[in-house]
């Protein structure tokens, strides 16, 4: 497994792919950062800075994990990862902690600022801390839906395009849920489908909306940053991470048994 | 013929067992496949159920609080006083839990969710945004009472309910206000006022106002609802009698728009309730009452550094007129003091106001605050046009605050009105999106000790302080840009570099 990983952390720094992802989240990082310490009051929260970034996952995670087994097959090297003298679990698992070292390295930037706060006597808390652990944890879930889709599909394109759309659209989950809510409410009451009362389906729709919400990876871990800590959150980011690694080493061990 | 039968059959046998092999590949195929199918499944659902049942049993166990004053969870005194709670306390934020549009939010979802947590099922924490149910407001406030919208909490238990606004619960960097117009947040006082209103909503102790009867008594609905939201109950009390006294149980006394002066037994009860640390609302307008002699009403308000004079304040700016033709019917504006002491808005409705003046002699310790004046460009009229050469052109109060600072717990207060747009039945057709009434309500909180800020319960929860992320060693302006540079530009563009470099040594590989 450590063969694979050192193989794969670094075919990130052979090829410009690494780079421009280190180099696009230092640039978002530092424009946030520097637009904090030159405001008129100097106000400088990291916890916020993390925050911040969240939101760029939907762009940066396709970029790292497009190539992981979609760059195989373009390559034609993937008969060689089913062929290896070593489990596929070890080749998903390499390549998964590939990916999630670099996300660590990429967060080089942040710590960065870090000093800087510390020198220029600024706070850093536990939220800082907190910030940092569920950002951790959210590019490990969102790294293996990104690492699932490339498995998948048959080109890095391809791969990048899906993760981004399951991405979006786990960005975009509360939202989602209360539109879903809101159209069953509106069917609901225009039909009168079991004569059900306003209140009754007002909860119909809340229930919905909640039900969707509970799968919302970014509402579950919004409270680190503000010094509440969860261990429930991360178990949720993690297991389902593992989850889909799983789900992963699935789909690569049926490609390997289809190509026998 | 014998050979080929031979070959035939060699190259049948083959056949049958090239078939034979795929079969049995298919079959180890499917048979994968299902497992596959099956194993992925079972995956998924343990990983939803576990995470279920983890959420709705460990979750609030495995919480941490991690700040150094522990901002995210209730004290040792708000946990005991919930224990001591005899009653169910309902707090329903009125807004989306994940509404990320309310900068405050951040500090009141974790606090909120400990004090449910530790509320041992006394209590319930719910949120209702009226955009998606519409029907919370009107079940909560069917009268329109309490002035509810969206981006609150409201505190009930049975019959009692108390907004709180979360703007309210925090103090502000006033320097940074003052140089930069910032509101920055410098201490909590959540656990205060969710605990002062828990308090508050759960206590059955009836709290009395009385309202001064017998000088052309007016109807007093509108402030009897006010009042009402703070749990009060309103009477009347008559003090003409020989030896009369205003009750023990008194904690605020009403003169609304007295039509004839008071009487002199009058006079001494109510000077007498004020040095037992009473607190009295005065109402006093110029309509209908300009040839009333208010001698003893004034004495009363001189006490408390306020005289009340016989005229009339007349609006000169006309942008300042609610009608452009009429000089008497202004907009009042609220003062810096007001808008800093209590969160309500910068115009009014004023009418007919009476012009007053802060009455203070040497030997007085009353603190007196103009909390709602007239624009700088108004004048005093006084009766048959007559003008006092003492009174210029300038800005008069129409609302003020006093109190004594010589009595340091309960010190007597008195809010005197000019004019009878804050409190009249006639002014208010809804107590809802009514600035007046807002205002009423905010200061009657204030003065009546509903912000629990000032309670008996401020000395036992603590407030918590915010943690200041301004940095402690400003930078100058060139400072800042180099320090913007640096952390913009080194890494990326160092990066970048590195990428096109690798980019151009290896795009033949």
């Amino acid at each position: 497994m450590f063969a694979i990983f050192k193989r794969e952390f670094l075919s990130y720094f052979r090829t410009p792919v690494g780079w421009i992802a280190i180099s696009l989240l230092s640039a978002i990082s530092g424009f946030y950062y520097s637009k904090m310490i030159s405001a008129t009051v100097p106000y400088v929260n990291i916890s916020m800075e993390m925050a911040y970034l969240r939101t760029f996952f939907v762009i940066l995670i396709p970029i790292i994990t497009m190539r992981l087994f979609a760059e195989e097959k373009k390559n034609g090297t993937d008969v060689l990862l089913y062929t290896m003298p070593c489990s596929m679990k070890s080749a998903v698992l390499g390549k998964f902690l590939a990916a999630m070292a670099l996300q660590g390295l990429m967060l080089i930037c942040v710590f960065s600022h870090i000093i800087f706060t510390v020198m220029l006597s600024g706070y850093v808390g536990p939220e800082t801390w907190g910030a940092i652990v569920s950002y951790l944890v959210l590019a490990a879930l969102f790294i293996s839906i990104g690492m699932l889709t490339s498995a998948l599909t048959e080109n890095q394109i391809m791969s990048a395009v899906v993760s981004f759309v399951v991405l979006f659209i786990l960005n975009m989950l509360s939202s989602i849920a209360e539109s879903v809510a809101t159209v069953i409410k509106t069917i609901l009451q225009f039909t009168h489908l079991f004569g059900l009362s306003d209140q009754t389906i007002y909860n119909v729709g809340e229930r919905v909306r909640r039900v969707i919400t509970w799968f919302d990876p970014f509402s579950k871990t919004s409270c680190f940053s503000n010094g509440v800590f969860k261990v429930v959150p991360i178990v949720f980011c993690l297991s389902f991470a593992s989850m889909f690694i799983y789900i992963t080493y699935r789909v690569l061990e049926k490609k390997r048994w289809a190509q026998s | 013929m014998a050979k080929k039968t031979a070959s035939e059959s060699i190259l049948r046998e083959k056949s049958v067992r090239t078939s034979k092999v795929k079969i049995e590949k298919d079959q180890r195929f499917k048979s994968l496949k299902s497992i596959s199918i099956i194993s992925v499944l079972l995956v998924i659902g343990i990983c939803i159920v576990m995470n279920l049942i983890l959420d709705l049993t460990l979750d609030r166990t495995l919480t941490f609080d991690t700040t150094s004053v522990k901002t995210n969870s209730i004290s040792h005194f708000s946990e005991l006083y919930i224990d001591s709670l005899d009653k169910k306390v309902e707090i329903i934020g009125l807004f989306d839990r994940n509404d990320t549009s309310y900068e405050w939010l951040d500090y009141f979802i974790p606090i909120m969710d400990d004090y449910e947590a530790k509320g041992d099922g006394k209590i319930e924490l719910k949120y209702v945004d009226p955009a998606v149910d519409p029907f919370i407001l009107s079940e909560l406030d069917p009268d329109g009472l309490y002035g509810l919208s969206s981006g609150m909490y409201v505190i009930r238990s049975g019959e009692r309910l108390l907004p709180l606004y979360p703007y309210q619960c925090f103090a502000y960097d006033n320097s940074l206000y003052l140089e930069y117009g910032i509101s920055m947040p410098i201490t909590n006082y959540i656990e205060l006022n969710v605990t002062g209103s828990i308090s508050y909503v759960a206590s059955s102790r009836p709290r009395k106002a009385y309202v001064l009867s017998g000088h052309g008594d007016q109807s007093y609905n509108a402030m009897d609802s006010i009042l009402k939201t703070y749990g009060f109950v309103t009477s009347s009390v008559s003090l003409k009698g020989e030896s009369s006294v205003v009750p023990s149980d008194c904690e605020i006394l009403l003169i609304l728009e007295p039509q004839s002066d008071l009487t002199l037994t009058e006079k001494e009860a109510v000077l007498t309730y004020l040095d037992n640390h009473g607190k009295i609302l005065v109402v006093n307008d110029y309509n209908g009452n300009e040839r009333v002699d208010y001698s003893n009403l004034n004495e009363v308000t001189k006490r408390m550094g306020v005289s009340m004079e016989d005229g009339v304040i007349r609006e000169n700016d006309v942008s300042a007129r609610k009608d452009v033709d009429d000089p008497f019917h202004s907009i009042g504006f609220a003062s810096s003091y007001c808008l800093q002491a209590l969160n309500v808005p910068a115009y009014y409705d004023a009418e007919f106001c009476r012009y007053m003046k802060v009455y203070l002699d040497n030997s007085n310790s009353i603190e007196v605050a103009p909390l709602i004046e007239t624009s700088s460009d108004a004048s005093v009229e006084f009766q048959n046009a007559q003008i006092d050469s003492s009174v210029s052109s300038g800005t008069y109060p129409i609302v003020m605050v006093s109190y004594d600072t010589s009595v340091e717990t309960d010190p007597p207060y008195m809010i005197i009105v000019a004019t009878d747009t804050f409190t009249s039945d006639s002014y208010f057709t809804s107590l809802n999106d009514n600035g007046n009434a807002t205002f009423i309500r905010a200061l009657l909180g204030d003065v009546l000790q509903i912000d629990w800020n000032m309670s008996e319960q401020a000395t036992l929860v603590p407030e918590k302080t915010i943690p200041s992320y301004t940095l402690s060693k400003p930078l100058s302006s060139s400072a800042a840009t180099w320090w913007s540079l640096c952390v913009m530009t080194i890494i990326p563009l160092g990066s970048l570099i590195c990428g096109i470099y690798i980019y151009h040594k290896r795009r033949h590989l």
